[in-house]
């Protein structure tokens, strides 16, 4: 009988500690309908307070869009129709390191970087189509047709690797790269020389600014989160406050 | 027949049928046994955050596995293989396989709301929401009002999928939150808010006999207000 109650106990600690894991990141605002795939699994409905985890391909359809927080306060929002993969995700939160690689087959996204785009810059890199985008700042929005690419940086600065060349964007400024070449230029120029369809997905990010505020402002939490909702607040750098799991179970 | 015979007829098959239950209390304690290692072991994993090798998994896996097979029908050892092929976090295939065990846990045990949750949480992630999760969801909350692990999973996916759920669902998922707003009110807002449903918590704020930081309430009065 008591060995039946030890594990009993046993099995109610693993449920406990299952809860308690930590995932990746999680979904802090949707509109419409968003899929999330896990491997060669089917495709299945992503809802507010889901997580996304490393591995993990999230599908915008049309009129749709998401907002991601990472357990480290990284932001990854997408307008409609894009589809962008988790390719590597992992965090320490003792020592607020950690490596994201987040990669955009196609369509928009706006990244706002956390404590480990603040701590190890490096350990920070965006795909989109062929082109590479590492972080020296913190805040930029990358749009793809799957082909040519463009980046905007508000915040900080990027670098963009486009056709063996790279170059340096700074804040307010932006790139195209498109037929093998970059066109760099202030983030106005180069939104003015746009297709259609990336300036269509640059407004759908700009019109995420609110659902992204509310996210930075919420602060990592959870089921294990420690922190009271309220912070930290937007544009406060990253590694005073926050830093709790973002994610649950 | 003598007298002899008929005890002979009798005793006979007495001491096959308690040597047979021997044998059957022998094999249903060593599943236990191997069980209770189990599940100490996985706990162990838990607790340290790190996952096993595979080498590891496998052990455990073939050893609860001829458990099963030597003592079929232990819940506890079902509910256990459902556990290890939850964690196959890497291949979604497994989850199939947990569900397998979770649906044969809840049959042997159907008062069980840790495996009825288990249920709901691996029909949600395998993005089966529908009749069994449902049904799930309303047994977890029916059968572990005042357990904290259901509670957090009742309310976790029941306010997941509070737009799609049938009103009784709503209705347990929602007396879940008022039990457990008794309970932790900071855990319950804090999973309110991250699916989105904060308002459903705040209703019961006045229920919470514990101390609520102020911040919930200026949110849930922001709310409100919205």
């Amino acid at each position: 009988m008591m060995k039946k109650i030890s594990v009993l106990l046993a099995l109610l600690t693993l449920f406990v500690a299952d809860v308690a894991m930590a995932a990746g990141a999680v979904v802090t605002s949707l509109s419409g309908v968003v899929n999330v795939q896990t491997g060669s699994a089917a495709p299945r409905i992503l809802r507010v307070g889901d997580e996304v985890a490393q591995g993990d391909t999230v599908v915008t359809s049309a009129n749709s869009s998401v907002v991601m927080k990472f357990d480290d306060g990284q932001i990854a929002a997408l307008t409609a129709n894009s589809r962008m993969q988790v390719s590597a995700y992992s965090y320490d939160p003792p020592t607020q390191r950690g490596n994201i690689l987040l990669s955009l087959v196609v369509g928009g996204m706006r990244a706002i970087t956390g404590f480990i785009g603040h701590n190890q810059p490096n350990s920070v890199r965006f795909r989109a189509a062929t082109a590479t985008i590492g972080i020296r700042g913190s805040d930029g929005m990358i749009v793809t047709d799957g082909t040519n690419v463009s980046v905007t940086v508000t915040e900080g600065a990027f670098t963009f690797t486009f056709a063996g060349e790279t170059i340096t964007i700074p804040a307010g400024s932006g790139a195209f790269g498109a037929n093998g070449q970059i066109t760099p230029g202030t983030a106005q120029e180069v939104f003015n020389k746009l297709p259609a369809n990336f300036q269509s997905a640059i407004g759908g990010l700009e019109g995420l600014t609110n659902a992204i505020n509310q996210a930075i402002q919420q602060g990592p939490q959870g089921q294990q989160g420690q922190n009271p909702p309220g912070t930290p607040g937007p544009n406060v750098p990253p590694g005073g406050t926050g830093g709790g799991s973002a994610s649950s179970r | 027949m003598s007298v002899r015979g008929i005890r002979w007829a009798i005793a006979l098959p007495c001491v096959v049928a308690l040597a047979g239950l021997a044998r059957s209390a022998v094999h249903s304690g060593l599943a236990g046994e191997v069980a209770y290692r189990s599940a100490q072991e996985i706990a162990t994993w838990s607790a340290s955050g790190s996952e096993p090798g595979l080498q590891t998994v496998d052990w455990l896996l073939s050893d609860l596995a001829a458990a099963d097979r030597s003592a079929p029908g232990d819940p506890n050892v079902e509910e256990l293989l459902g556990n290890l092929a939850a964690r196959r976090v890497d291949r979604p295939e497994f989850l199939d396989e947990a569900l397998v065990h979770y649906r044969r846990a809840v049959a042997l045990r159907p008062t069980s709301p840790y495996s009825w949750a288990d249920i709901v949480a691996a029909d949600y992630r395998k993005g089966a929401t529908g009749a069994e999760l449902d049904a799930a969801l309303r047994n977890a909350a029916m059968l572990g009002p005042a357990e904290p692990e259901v509670q957090r999973t009742v309310i976790d996916y029941g306010l997941a999928l509070w737009d799609e759920e049938p009103a009784e669902t709503r209705r347990a998922v929602e007396a879940t939150v008022t039990a457990a707003m008794k309970r932790d009110p900071a855990e319950t807002l804090q999973i309110a808010e991250r699916r989105g449903r904060l308002a459903v918590a705040c209703r019961h704020l006045g229920d919470a006999p514990r101390r609520v930081d102020s911040e919930w309430r200026l949110l849930c009065m922001s709310r409100e207000e919205q």
